[in-house]
């Protein structure tokens, strides 16, 4: 068994309460975790390799390292550092005068992410660019047979995409009004297949 | 202030995270100075030098990528030269120093992006 737990951030290991609250449906500490994200479905469960949480004080994730191996746990691991990453970076850090992931930025980022992840869409294609935006935002861009895909989220935490579809017409959402999680999933599924 | 030809090269400091899995640059790379302002600072090429231009980043691991000044005015940039002068500091002066100006949207920064092309063999130092 081999606990993650340090390497996922701070609030996703909190406490169970608030894990319930962060964590969607598919980690389910009350009910040992009877449903799996879509990414794990056809995963050949045995009681060594379920994953749970500790138990308190700790309540920290816990996942046998067999899964560690699982890809999209990899991917969302290191999309989270990276995350981390972009929001550590030092003020001017493209040298013109570019700033580090926001707050509201960070906690919007990592919830799209966990939407990513249990979609399926993390990893997909392995095509996923994850870039921090030097005005304190973070852009994901993806690539596929309809054409490319940005989504960035900004300072604000707002997300905003623009898709280059394959025939070369582009379609924005508007600087005013976010774009809402199911129709900027769609959008990615579009575009990557 | 020099008059920049459409034909005059424009060169612009690139730090490692601009750059996707691919080796494209990203469009995220000329998302900056947000509305109302709209200006990308860029050094024209012939009043500076690569190893100059890349080493104003005063660290290490950025390229320098290079557009012509002519790719931003046809997307409806204007291309200004626009020398920095610090008073206190004369030894940060920059009179290569340039400005990408208008009204900047997440498609012209993609095209922006396309434009450029790395200058081989140049890291800042």
């Amino acid at each position: 068994m081999v606990t993650i737990a340090s390497r996922l951030p701070e609030w996703l290991r909190v406490s169970t309460t608030e894990a319930r609250m962060n964590i969607p449906a598919f980690w389910n500490p009350s009910s040992g975790f009877p449903s799996v994200p879509n990414v794990l479905e056809g995963t050949q469960w045995s009681e060594t390799l379920r994953p749970r949480v500790s138990e308190a004080p700790s309540n920290h994730l816990a996942v046998p390292v067999s899964l560690d191996h699982v890809s999209s746990y990899q991917a969302l691991i290191e999309v989270i550092e990276r995350i981390a990453a972009y929001a550590d970076l030092p003020d001017d850090w493209d040298s013109y005068g570019g700033v580090g992931l926001t707050e509201h930025a960070r906690k919007s980022a990592q919830n799209f992410v966990l939407e990513l992840f249990a979609e399926n869409l993390l990893n997909a294609g392995d095509t996923v660019d994850i870039l921090p935006v030097p005005t304190g935002g973070i852009q994901f861009e993806w690539a596929g047979i309809g054409g490319e895909i940005e989504v960035e989220i900004d300072h604000r935490g707002d997300v905003h995409s623009l898709i280059e579809h394959a025939d070369g017409r582009y379609e924005a959402s508007s600087s005013d009004t976010p774009v809402p999680w199911p129709a900027v999933r769609d959008q990615i599924r579009r575009i990557v297949g | 202030m020099t008059e920049i030809e459409d034909r005059d090269w424009l060169f612009r400091r690139l730090h490692p995270s601009c750059f996707k899995k691919s080796g494209a640059l990203s469009s995220a790379t000329f998302k900056v100075n947000s509305s109302p302002e709209n200006e990308i600072s860029v050094d024209l090429a012939r009043l500076t030098t690569p190893i100059e231009s890349v080493n104003r980043a005063g660290r290490l691991g950025f390229q320098l990528g290079k557009l012509q000044a002519l790719g931003p005015r046809k997307l409806g940039f204007d291309v200004v030269h626009g020398p920095r002068r610090f008073p206190a500091n004369p030894e940060d002066d920059n009179e290569a120093h340039t400005l990408i100006k208008g009204e900047n949207t997440p498609r012209l920064c993609k095209e922006l992006a396309r434009l450029v092309t790395i200058v081989e063999g140049v890291r800042s130092e």
